[in-house]
Order: C-alpha cells, then structure tokens, then sequence
C-alpha cells in the first residue's frame, strides 16, 4: 500500500446541508430460518441489522464486504425488493418502506437494479428489444413507435448495435449480455441505480469495458450509483465514497481515498492488506484473519468483528460499538479505531 | 472473480444450436424411429381411408356373416373377424380414433393441468396447499382404475373416454410445472422484471411460465403413449368406445374370446397399439435429450472433473 | 535449475457435435522443481485443460493429440502405462481445484476421505492412516484436527474445505501440486489465508506449484515464473517480475492496464481489450490476438508467431523477433 497521504482531498459527494436522495435509518432485513417438521421458525438470519445510510445526489456510493456480510440484501432492500423487518428508507424526500403496491411502481420508474448475473437475469425467451422495451410496457409509456426509438436509442447509448434488437440473449456474449441488462435499467431514465456486482461475473478485458461504461453513464444520464461489489479495488476505481459492511452492519464509511489511504476500522485495514496486487516483490506487510465470518444467524455479542479482530479487547465483548464519526467525512464503529496499522 | 459464478466457463461448452426442433429430433436415433413410425400412422390416417375406399367391403360396419373368420386372402389381406367385416379396413379407420383419444386426453390434462401448477407454484401458500392436496387425493387413486371409474359414471364413448384419461393423467402435468415454477420463479430474471414495475401477472405468464414448460413439452409424448395404453385398456373392457366403431383397443375386447381359435384377431390391434405406444416413448425420449441438455449423455464436452486428488489415479 | 515438468507441443482438442475444440492449441510450458509457475489467462484460454491434460484427466471426448509431450521427472507421461501413470498421479503429481465443496465426497467425513488418500499410495494401515491426516490437518492449519475429521463436508467453511483438499493433496508428499484457481470462490481474507498457507507450504517442503489463475495479484503474489495463455496458446512466459514490469507480448500489457488496482490514478479510464476472445472452434489465422490488438500489422494477420527469446522471456509477438520492445510494465498503474 502506498503511504498515507495527509493530503487528501475532502469528500465531494457529502457536502453539509444538502439532502441525500437515498436515506436509510436503522433498517434490519432478517430472514426466518424454518426446521422441523410444523416448519416452525427456528431462528433469524439477521442479513441486514441496523444500518444507517445516506446517499447523496449524483455520487458512487460503494458498499463492500465479503460474502454473506448482507450487501446484496441491503441493495434490494433500499430498492424495496425486500421488504425490510423494520427501519424507514427514504427516497427523494418519500419514505417508501410503507408505500402501497400502484404508488411503489410509480416509484420504481426512479430507481434500478443491475444484476451480476448477466445468463440467469435475462428471459432466454424474450428478444432483446422484448427484455429492454418491457419496462416502458409496463409503465404503460409511449406508443409502440417511441418505445421502438428507445430502445434503440437506449442500445446505443451503451454500445450494442441497435438493429440486433431481435435476437436473443443466447446469442450476445457475456459482456454484450450485461450491457443488456444495463441498457433495461436505463431505459426508464432512472436517477438511481443499484448496481450489484455488476463486473463479478466478466472476465478481465470485460470486466474493464463494462467498468467504464457505467463510469462514461453515470455522467450521460446524471445518475447516482450504490455499487456493490466484494473486490475493494473496483469499488475503490468507481466510488466516490465506500461503505465496508460485515455481518449485516456497517463498520466503516468515508471518501474512497481515505478508506484507502487512513482506513480505521481493523477489517477495513486488513480486508485492504488482503487483496494481492499485481505487483511482484513488493513485500508488505499482511494481516491475516484468523477463522471465518461468524454465522449471521447468531452474531457476536458487543462488536461483531471481535472473534477476528487482532485488537480486540473485553470491552470489545460486551460494548457494540456505534458508527460516529471520527475524522471530517469518516465515520468509524469502533471502540480502538485507528489503533490496527499496516506497516507500507 | 471472474469465475465464481461461472466454475464451468474455463472448460469448453459448445454453443447452442438454434437449429430447428425438429431438424434436431430428426438426428437423435430413437426420436427420428419415433417421427418415422408415427408418419406412418398419420398417413394411414389421412390416406388410409381413401385407399381403402371403394367396394362395399370397405365400409368398417359392413357384416357377411357369411365370410366371417377368414384368413388373408387376396380381398381381405389380413382376414376377416367374426361379423366378415375387413380387419385392414377396420384397423386403418381405427388408427384415427386411437390416435385423437390419446392426444386429446393429453391436450385436455395440459390445458387443466399447466395452468394448475403454475398457480400452485407462483403463488404458493394457501393457493398451493389447496390444488396440491387436490392432487394428493387424486393421485391416491391408481391412475386405471380411476379412469374406470369416471367412464362408469359418464358412461362410455368417445368424448367421456377422453375426459376419463384426461382427469386421470392432469396431475402429473400439474405436479412437473409447479417444480418447474418454483425453480424459474427463484431466477434472476423474474427479480428483474419486478424490479422494473412489471406486475406479478405478467411475470408469471411472460417470464415464469413460458421458461416452466420445457418438461411439459418433453413428458408430453410419454403421457400419449400411457393415455393411449389406457384408452385401449378401457375399450378392451367395453367401456370405450361404443361398437361397432373399430378403436383398436374395442376390437381387442370383442376378439377375447377367439383368443385360442383365431389369435391373428388380437394380434393385429394388439400390435397396432404396441407400435403407437413406442412411437411416442421413442419421441419422448429423444425430445428429453434434445430439450433438456442436464440429462443428455452422449457427444457431450465433460463436467469438470471434481476429484480428490489422491483419489484421481482410481 | 532442472526442469522438473516440461510441456512441449501440448495439444488437446474436444471432438464435438458442433466441431473440433481446440481447446490447448500448441502449449509449452516449463516448472523447475520447487519453484511455483502460475498460468494466467481468462477463460477460454486453455488453461484449465491444460492443467487436466498435465494431470491426465482429459475424459472423451477430450483427446491429448498425438505430437504432444508432457515430461515430468524425465519420462513422458502420455508414453506411460496406464499402471505407472496411476503411480505417478495423486503421489508425485497431486491437483487441487477451484470448488472444495463438489471435490469433496459428501457422504465421507473429511478425516475419512483424507485417510483414504494417504492410503491410496502409502503402505499404512487404517489406524497409521488416520494419525497421517491428524498430521496432516494441522500442518494445514485446521484448528483441533483431532475432532475436525469426524467433520462432513458440509459442516465446514469453504476455507476449511480447501485446507482439507490441500492436506489430502500433500498426503504423500508430491514434487509437484497443481492448484487450479485455488481461492477463486474464496473470500478475500480467506483467500489471503489460503496463499499464505501455500507460500509456507512451499518453502517447507520444497513443493513445486503449477497454479491456474486469472488473477493477476495472486500471480504476482505466488510465482516465480509465469506464462501468460491466451486462446489455446502460451503468448508470453519469463520470471514474474520480467514479465509483469517489462511485459513483451501486447496482450500482457493490456491485460496488466485493464485491471483496477487499488490507488490508481482515476484519471484515466481503464485500459479497454475491445472485442472479445475468439471461439476454440474457430481460432483467427495468423496472431490469435491480431483482430483485438492495438499494434497489429499485416504479418500478424497471416502468419502464426512462434515463441520469440527476448533476454530472459519469451514472447509470441511478431515485434518481438528482432529483440524488446518498449512497454509499460505494471509500476506504471501506480504512477
């Protein structure tokens, strides 16, 4: 890792006094786990526990975490794919947790979801032009015609040749595939989009092309990403500020450059000393976490990173620690933060 | 990171072929005996009659008693049965109503039975609790006997016997599309469409259920054959279609007793019913390999090899 | 340095309803003994299956073609007896794959199936058998070894597993381990764990590695050498920081810039590879990577480049035949 620059610049997206278009406020999504045979439930995933977001207009909020830490669900939870257990999401000054079904799809026309998967998230059945056009079908927009001349207008805004509208998913290859499903979440001209691992699945040339896409999209159509992703160097390449989530919370949030060069939190810090660069011999030096992600279904008491935590303390056991803030832009849930150091 | 979702991308997987069903059922070995043995009914059933047309003898009801139980012979080439009626003429005017029972009990069972299993599975709770222990108490009849049942209530002929294979045979189709449904309704592109404000109705006959029917498709051919089994079944024991109609498996019924004297009478309809019967269980089984490539054996690039290392050399 | 595993001219094509997938195209490829070769590629380029030839694993209808050699210890594996070969395979040469759960029988608990590796090529008894894969457990890093191995499959995480495969691997002490993308379907810090695990492993019991990956920071983390696959073809191969600082093949440089790593400048986009990778049925004539590359001329449209010597690398690249070319290497990103 490179030396901590003292520099920094200050967070862009996160000015005081302007208000977020997304907010979520102390929501929980929790999943019931059913055994036996009356299928009675035995317990509760806790996927998402407690969680406090803003996301500000026209920034690149990145969530990360490994797998199982609740990211996806928090994506589809603020996009109300899920509803959540308890909490309040706000979206452009609407709180949406309670909103019935015909105001919610009114709604829906405003944010996107763009899927990892780019095989299982299109219809095998439906014609591209079917899969892209569904979404103003379905908001009952346009006549046929315009509906034709978005869509086309749409596939070229994302680089797939517009007179291929007829073919079918099978045919694309798997990066032509995800821009499909980037143009269907652009359609609706959206202003928010969840991006869910949306390079995960590509190969690396891929991977680049698609990255710059979405980076080239979002200052076109003057969108506001959350993106998630589990590699930190791509959330790092595209995110004005990140997010690091572990076992259904949020344990660290600040601007993309101090996540990465003063990161607080003794996961960030190790989960940053974890991913290999490409860069022989450059010996530094690596926390290695001891064990494995605890089972959301019973976390830890206290702080739920402590059975992995090298610093962790009594007080660690019994003391959740709250996310506050703790230098301009970063906020931190930790009773030590800042005292795990890697050595550059 | 590029492979974790895709652990078979690395190893070669042929593309798809989009070439025509048919153009494919056509090079599976057993599916094109299937398309061949049942062109051949189809035509005995759109020809046949004109060919047999003509003479007085080529009316399938026609009785002289006189010429009764006659072997082949240049005017009867199979024979005549115990009324002198022509057992050729009969069998070819038969095929037709062989054939239409078979297929219309089975287009009635998919029609009472996709729509079923769809509801079933897309909407599960209390809606799927009722139609499957619907279907419990009506798979808890044998599949026979309950057919034999409906036909005594209905009483015989042509469209009950229909109806009595049909209800016996829905379930199935009920049973394959709801696994079908709960397993599609899980796939990312049903999240999407909802995602997108497409309402639950149209996900499920847009996205769910155009990409549940695949199995419906490959198990329909299977079912003829056993609607076809149970048809004849149910006409070998009177309660088909009415006399002196020449359904083949009435005209087995009727020769029962001549089973010693003069065999020829239920060997012919006998293998007449065999041949349709595996017309359409080699059809289905070729339609299985073409349309459902998990269970496909042959010409296939392999599963990447998952072995123990230590174990790789046995 | 001996060469411990030489690959010459290794070709292995798939007879298929739709054509001939040639798969491994012409691959040569070399391990000194204890050091660790990494084989980096995207997918479909070969490098899985060449992994599964090395190993014999190539299933029908999978075929190694004729003219390929694969010598390891001096004797060529493809001229073998099927006797010998079983002998050689799980003991001197052992593989570990990407999915520890689907390698793993499910059924077995893992002492179970561990034991059963040991035994497969050790003289031991049962109750000798079980006390190697204690040993070999905690050698490892599983924690209470001893109460572990009564453990299923399926009651362990997806890092545990992979240390059970790589004990059952190491069960008779191989000269060479094959690990194909280890911790792809690993998390980050485990999949820290796990080269950590590897890397002690290999300077303990002087091991030598063939790694199949597609990550870049695992190879410059692991290797010592490295071949870079593209399309059923070795392009570049040379010491890792050869090959990643000064990188002679147009694809490997591409490659090194189309990756996000973190701390580089946001200023420039990423470096995009356009196009995408031909189809093993229908490799491009000439440079496989011509119809993507940035530099290509005529030649490399129509001729094949063999493996040019550049210094201490060796490069497929038509530019390469007179001597280096000038690149930038992967110090550049972090500029």
């Amino acid at each position: 890792m490179t030396a901590v620059d003292q520099s920094a610049p200050q967070p862009r997206a996160a000015e005081e006094g302007a208000a977020p278009l997304v907010s979520v406020r102390g929501v929980h999504t929790h999943f019931p786990v059913r055994g036996g045979v009356l299928r009675r439930t035995v317990g509760q995933v806790r996927a998402v526990d407690g969680v406090d977001l803003d996301i500000m207009r026209g920034e690149t909020l990145g969530l990360v975490g490994e797998s199982g830490c609740g990211k996806s669900t928090l994506g589809r939870t603020i996009l109300r794919l899920i509803p959540p257990t308890s909490g309040q999401i706000t979206f452009d000054g609407t709180d949406i947790t309670g909103l019935r079904p015909e105001r919610m799809k009114a709604m829906r026309r405003h944010m996107q979801l763009i899927f990892q998967d780019p095989v299982g998230s299109l219809n095998p059945r439906m014609t591209v032009r079917n899969i892209i056009g569904e979404a103003l079908l379905a908001h009952g927009l346009h006549s046929r015609q315009e509906r034709h001349d978005q869509v086309r207008d749409i596939m070229r805004s994302v680089g797939l040749d517009p007179d291929a509208g007829g073919r079918y998913p099978h045919e694309f290859s798997g990066g032509q595939r995800q821009r499909i499903g980037i143009a269907r979440a652009l359609v609706l001209r959206p202003g928010f989009i969840v991006a869910d691992e949306p390079v995960s699945a590509l190969d690396v040339s891929i991977q680049s092309q698609v990255l710059n896409l979405l980076v080239d999209l979002k200052r076109r159509f003057a969108l506001t990403y959350l993106f998630v992703a589990h590699d930190l160097a791509v959330v790092d390449y595209v995110s004005d500020r990140v997010a690091v989530m572990y076992l259904g919370k949020v344990v660290e949030i600040a601007d993309s450059v101090s996540i990465r060069e003063r990161p607080l939190h003794p996961y960030t810090v190790a989960l940053l000393s974890a991913i290999p660069q490409p860069r022989p011999g450059g010996a530094r030096q690596r926390i290695v976490l001891a064990g494995d992600v605890p089972s959301p279904l019973a976390p830890p008491s206290g702080c739920r990173f402590r059975t992995r935590c090298p610093i962790a303390r009594p007080v660690c056991a019994e003391l959740e620690p709250p996310l506050e803030s703790k230098a301009p832009g970063q906020s931190v849930a930790c009773h030590f933060s800042g005292e795990l150091e890697v050595a550059a | 990171m590029t492979e974790s979702t895709a652990p078979l991308a690395p190893l070669p997987v042929a593309a798809p072929r989009r070439d025509h069903l048919l153009r494919r059922l056509l090079r599976h070995r057993s599916s094109r005996l299937g398309l061949i043995l049942l062109a051949g009914y189809v035509a005995v059933i759109v020809v046949g009659p004109l060919l047999v047309a003509g003479s007085p003898t080529s009316d399938p009801h026609y009785q002289n008693l006189g010429e009764s139980l006659q072997g082949p012979s240049a005017s009867h080439w199979l024979g005549t049965d115990q009324l002198g009626r022509d057992e050729l003429v009969r069998l070819v005017i038969g095929a037709r109503y062989t054939i239409l029972i078979g297929i219309g009990a089975v287009v009635a069972g998919v029609l009472i039975g996709v729509p079923l299993g769809a509801l079933s599975g897309f909407y599960r709770g209390w809606v799927d609790l009722l139609i499957q222990r619907f279907i419990d108490i009506v798979l808890a009849f044998p599949h026979f006997l309950l057919a034999l049942a409906l036909v005594a209530v209905l009483g015989p002929g042509l469209r009950n016997l229909i109806i009595a294979v049909a209800l016996a045979s829905f379930p199935r189709f009920v049973r394959l599309v709801r696994a079908s449904v709960l397993s599609v309704r899980e796939q990312p592109f049903t999240e999407a469409a909802r995602a997108l404000g497409v309402s639950e109705r149209r996900v499920l006959w847009r996205h769910v259920l155009p990409n549940s029917l695949t199995p419906v498709i490959v198990q329909a051919p299977l079912e003829l054959g056993s609607a076809i089994l149970t048809a004849s079944g149910l006409g070998f024991l009177g309660l088909g279609v009415r006399q002196p109609t020449p359904e083949w498996g009435t005209m087995l019924g009727e020769s029962r007793d001549l089973i010693f004297s003069n065999p020829r009478l239920l060997t012919y309809p006998g293998l007449c019913i065999l041949g349709a019967i595996l017309a359409f269980n080699l059809l289905g089984d070729g339609m299985r390999d073409v349309l459902d490539p998990r269970l496909r054996s042959r010409k296939r690039l392999p599963r990447r090899l998952r072995r123990l290392s230590g174990k790789a050399g046995r | 340095m001996t060469a411990l595993l030489d690959v010459k001219n290794l070709r292995t094509h798939f007879h298929t309803t739709s054509g001939v997938y040639r798969a491994v195209d012409g691959v040569d490829l070399t391990v000194h003994a204890g050091r660790t070769l990494c084989v980096v590629g995207e997918s479909g380029s070969g490098k899985s299956v060449t992994a599964l030839s090395v190993m014999g694993l190539i299933d029908a209808p999978g075929q190694v073609q004729p003219g390929s050699e694969i010598v390891f210890d001096g004797r060529d594996l493809l001229r073998l007896p099927e006797r010998q070969l079983r002998s050689i395979r799980g003991r001197d040469i052992t593989m570990i794959f990407q999915e520890p759960m689907t390698s793993l029988d499910p059924v077995y608990t893992v002492g179970y199936q561990i034991a059963e590796a040991v035994r497969a090529h050790n003289d031991v008894d049962r109750k000798g058998a079980t006390e190697r894969a204690i040993e070999l457990m905690r050698l490892v890093g599983i924690p209470s070894p001893e109460r572990r191995i009564h453990d299923y499959p399926h009651q362990m995480s997806g890092g545990m597993r992979q240390r059970v495969m790589i004990a059952a691997a190491l069960s008779c002490d191989p000269k060479l381990l094959i690990a194909d993308e280890p911790t792809t379907a690993l998390d980050v810090t485990i999949q820290a764990q796990i080269l950590e695990l590897m890397k002690d492993l290999r300077d303990r019991l002087g091991t030598a590695i063939l790694m199949i990956t597609h990550d870049l920071g695992v190879v410059a983390e692991m290797a010592d050498d490295v071949a870079v696959m593209y399309a059923g073809k070795v392009v570049e191969t040379g010491s890792v920081t050869d090959v990643f600082n000064r990188p002679q093949h147009p694809y490997t440089e591409a490659l090194l810039q189309s990756v996000p790593v973190l701390g580089m400048s946001k200023e420039h986009p990423l470096r995009v590879i356009q196009g995408m990778v031909p189809s093993p049925l229908n490799w491009p004539t000439g440079c496989r990577f011509a119809p993507r590359c940035t530099e290509a001329f005529d030649r490399c449209r129509e001729e094949l480049p063999p493996l040019f010597t550049v210094d201490d690398q060796r490069s497929a690249c038509w530019l390469c035949e007179t001597g280096a070319r000038g690149s930038a290497g992967v110090e550049e990103i972090y500029r």
